[in-house]
């Protein structure tokens, strides 16, 4: 949802309420009970729903995850100039919408995902962020998922037909095999060797 | 001093009146308050501003809404 319509309709909420409290009067024509239910019920409703769906969206952009102090070293990793590294790779290659690089790896999050647990979680990382001491590296709940690299890969030829991947194709779908177990795609974030390597500069 | 039936009824209306007009000038600036804070909070990208935008500024407007809702639906008091 465009950020314009939302601010339209918190404009909207905002000129209606005011005209409700400074003339409350109004509300003793028909007309003054409409607007008055417009303003002061539809329009707010209206206007929270929009921004929950603009705040969700603008959660997906990596920037906003790195804006996290603790997650800087994992926005540090995205430029390791090594294509063994797979979240580098796919973030300089554009495998990934490098806009939204963290959400489409992990879509599982606290925030989109879960129910009041998962909510607690996430407060709980506002806690350590901002109160608390921050767990370093890192350490997800779960393990990771494979539906993270298979709703790209799944489908692909050379994905399936592939000689690596085909022999244990069940094996990966089901979650028996997880991509980055070791021996397969194992370097991932690696943020606590991230002094010792390069990094890529991309071209302004 | 008595009063007639004409004026009670009058005197029971301004009083009802009174009742609406503090409920809606009170559930007004608890949304105005809370789509503010909804608005300012759009424009900080950072992980608090959805905390703000549901811990103070949702509740904000919820609280007003209930209010407006219950001085529709409450027996006017004198």
């Amino acid at each position: 949802m465009p950020a314009t319509a939302v601010a339209t309709v918190l404009v909207l909420t905002l000129g209606i309420a005011g005209l409700l409290v400074v003339r409350p009067g109004i509300t003793s024509a028909r007309g003054g009970k409409i607007l008055a239910f417009l303003g002061l019920f539809i329009f707010p409703v209206f206007a929270g729903v929009l921004g929950l769906d603009n705040h969700i969206e603008r959660s997906k952009r990596t920037q906003f995850c790195l804006s996290c102090h603790m997650m800087e070293p994992y926005g540090k990793s995205l430029r390791i100039d090594d294509k063994s590294y797979i979240p580098a790779a796919h973030f300089q290659n554009n495998r990934v919408s490098r806009d939204e690089a963290c959400y489409t790896c992990h879509t599982d999050y606290t925030l989109y995902t879960g129910g009041v647990k998962a909510k607690i979680r996430g407060l709980h990382h506002i806690y350590a962020q901002y109160l608390g001491a921050p767990h370093q590296p890192v350490r997800l709940y779960q393990p990771f998922n494979n539906r993270e690299c298979l709703h790209c890969h799944l489908g692909a030829r050379s994905f399936e037909e592939g000689t690596t991947h085909g022999p244990v194709m069940d094996d990966i779908k089901s979650n028996q095999l997880s991509c980055v177990s070791s021996g397969c795609h194992d370097l991932v974030h690696n943020v606590g060797h991230l002094d010792h390597l390069k990094y890529w500069s991309p071209q302004p | 001093m008595t009063t007639e039936p004409g004026q009670a009824k009058q005197i029971e209306a301004q009083a009802g009146d009174k009742f609406i007009t503090t409920r809606l000038r009170l559930s007004g600036v608890l949304i105005i308050s809370g789509v503010l804070v909804q608005g300012i909070s759009l424009f900080w990208n950072h992980p608090l501003s959805f905390l703000a935008f549901i811990g103070i500024g949702s509740l904000a407007v919820f609280c007003g809404m209930v209010v407006y809702l219950f001085a529709l639906v409450s027996p006017r008091k004198s």
